[in-house]
């Protein structure tokens, strides 16, 4: 059985920019953009442990299945 | 597993963005509560969300459950009663600190008390973040507040010891960073069948934040995060160590009778006592068929007439037949003198609404009410005028009878304060909707000792004056 690969995608319409997913993503998935937004420039790092996903307090982030890194 | 659950099922996403200022705890304990209500495998109609006043009391509407925003402090009172109509509702409470403990702490202290079966999820920022940044009750010592420049110098509040000493049987506390354990420990709230408590304590940056020299949203969930101690670990420390420290985890479980289950079994053994006592007597059978089913008693006049006493009496004796009873009351702003109402509703089914709309049945004690009431009652209704008081009649569909009750009282029975009663009588046999009998009961239970004959006589005296004007009228 193959596992799906799984990564994050910000929805920037909620994103407010408050820095959590990209302060303590465990595998540093993300990096800041110059408006302090996350751009997910490590999808390959991410081990889908949700932690973005649950600390992000504007529902912005969700994981979806990685379809380039398969 | 982070991808079972499909959150977006769960959010009205027409109210997103959320308002809530950047970091803001309040969304990820919203999300720690969607997860556990989902884990439960409810069907969203089946949950209530309920919340007080503040930026926390937006909570309930981004989630898609039933919801309501409250008034600032009463979210469980307001719940309590909502639970109790609707016992089946999985209902959690999304309240403030302040609301919660500061304007609400008595009735979060009632509500444990009783250990209903609502679970109470604080969002603990240690401000009121809505208002400016003021201090609340759990505004840790020292910290700086708008209201506290200088530093709080009163000692925080534990609102989790409030809830176990006042009866809470599932208290625990987490804080806005540890999401995985934030959604356990509320999924085990809603597993209790008792009054849950999880405290979340979460970071306001805005309000608290920036006042506490924490720069950003991120340094504040890094003192959420080294703050934090288990409960087992606190055990071995003191309380020296303890301070400014978070202790996390479930700090009480326990189990005792559950409020609304009590509730059901005490009014099920009321019923059963009022049917052995024979308080349910047969109406008469000519009395039978008026409003069947259900009817709308309003009783007005004037503060110190005795009318909310009567639609007391009213509804003890309707309950004593066996049916179902709601009494509102609403006295003017005189204590005696001022307008004075007390409305019934008699029904054989259950009462969705105490609220009247259209009484079937009128007592207007006073020009006044007479004026103000005559014209809203149903047209197939009736209507019993005061005629010491009432001296002109207001045109009304209802068939309208006429008595000089108060009169009667004072100069026939010797004391005007009877007159509530005596209308009662009437009223019984106008309407055939009670037993004079069950009447009885009640007023021999409801009147003081020294009055108690005199009432009584009243009450028969209704009732066959109340034989007269039918009579007349036949
Ligand atoms: C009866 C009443 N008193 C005062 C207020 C003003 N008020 C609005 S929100 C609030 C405090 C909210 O603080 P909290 O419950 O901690 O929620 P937060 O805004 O921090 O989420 C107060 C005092 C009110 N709306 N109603
Ligand atoms: S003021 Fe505080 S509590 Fe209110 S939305 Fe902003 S961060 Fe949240």
């Amino acid at each position: 059985m193959t596992k799906k690969k799984m990564q994050p995608v910000v929805n920037l319409a909620w994103c407010k920019a408050c820095g959590l997913c990209i302060a303590f993503c465990p595998r540093d998935v993300f990096t800041a953009a110059a408006d302090g937004r996350p751009l997910v420039t490590r999808p390959d790092a991410c081990i889908a442990c949700g932690l973005c996903d649950y600390r992000c307090p504007d529902f912005a982030i969700t994981l979806a299945e990685n379809k380039v890194g398969v | 597993m982070a991808n079972d659950l499909r959150l977006e099922e769960y959010l009205r996403e027409r109210e997103f963005p959320t308002m809530w200022c950047a970091g803001c705890g309040h969304g990820v304990t919203v999300k720690g509560t969607i997860r556990a209500i989902a884990k439960m495998g409810w069907d969203k109609d089946d949950v209530l969300a309920v919340a007080g006043i503040g930026c926390s009391a937006r909570a309930p509407a981004y989630c898609d459950f039933n919801s309501i925003q409250t008034t600032h402090g009463r979210a469980i009172a307001f719940a309590t009663g909502m639970k109790m109509h609707r016992p089946n509702l999985h209902t959690v409470l999304l309240l403030g600190d302040g609301d919660c403990i500061a304007i609400g702490g008595n009735h979060f202290i009632h509500g444990a008390k009783r250990n209903i079966d609502l679970t109470v999820v604080v969002m603990n920022n240690s401000i009121y973040g809505m208002t400016g940044g003021q201090i609340s009750p759990t505004t840790p010592h020292m910290c700086n507040s708008s209201t506290t420049p200088f530093g709080n110098f009163e000692e925080q509040i534990n609102l989790c010891d409030i809830a176990i000493a006042a009866g809470a049987t599932y208290v625990a506390r987490t804080t806005a960073y540890h999401v995985n354990q934030m959604a356990a420990l509320i999924e085990g709230g809603l597993r209790n069948k008792g009054f849950s408590v999880i405290e979340v304590v979460e970071p306001c940056p805005t309000g608290f934040g920036r006042k506490n020299e924490f720069k950003t949203p991120v340094a504040m969930y890094e003192w959420l995060r080294d703050a934090a101690i288990s409960v087992d670990k606190a055990r071995d420390l003191s309380p020296q160590e303890l301070k400014n420290k978070i202790v996390t985890g479930v700090l009480h479980q326990s189990s005792r009778p559950e409020f609304i289950t009590e509730y059901a079994k005490m009014s099920k053994k009321a019923q059963e006592r009022a049917k052995s006592t024979g308080a349910s007597l047969e109406l008469m059978p000519e009395e039978m068929g008026k409003f069947p089913g259900y009817s709308e008693v309003r009783l007005s006049g004037s503060g110190g007439q005795g009318l909310v006493l009567a639609g007391i009496m009213l509804s003890e004796a309707t309950i004593k037949q066996g049916k179902n009873a709601a009494h509102l009351q609403s006295i003017g702003p005189e204590a005696r003198g001022g307008t004075s109402r007390s409305e019934v509703i008699i029904s054989d089914g259950e009462i969705i609404n105490p609220k009247i709309t259209a009484p079937h049945v009128l007592l207007a004690m006073t020009q006044e009410a007479a004026d103000k009431y005559c014209s809203g009652v149903k047209p197939e209704g009736i209507i019993l005028l005061d005629s010491t008081f009432v001296k002109e009649v207001p045109t009304a569909a209802a068939k309208t009878y006429q008595y000089p009750v108060t009169e009667f009282a004072r100069d026939t029975l010797g004391n005007p304060l009877v007159a509530n009663v005596l209308a009662l009588g009437i009223l019984a046999r106008l309407t055939g909707k009670l037993s004079v009998n069950a009447l009885e009961d009640v007023v021999r239970k409801r009147v003081p000792q020294r009055v108690r004959e005199l009432n009584i006589k009243a009450l028969w005296a209704g009732y066959e004056i109340g034989k007269d004007l039918v009579q007349t009228d036949a």
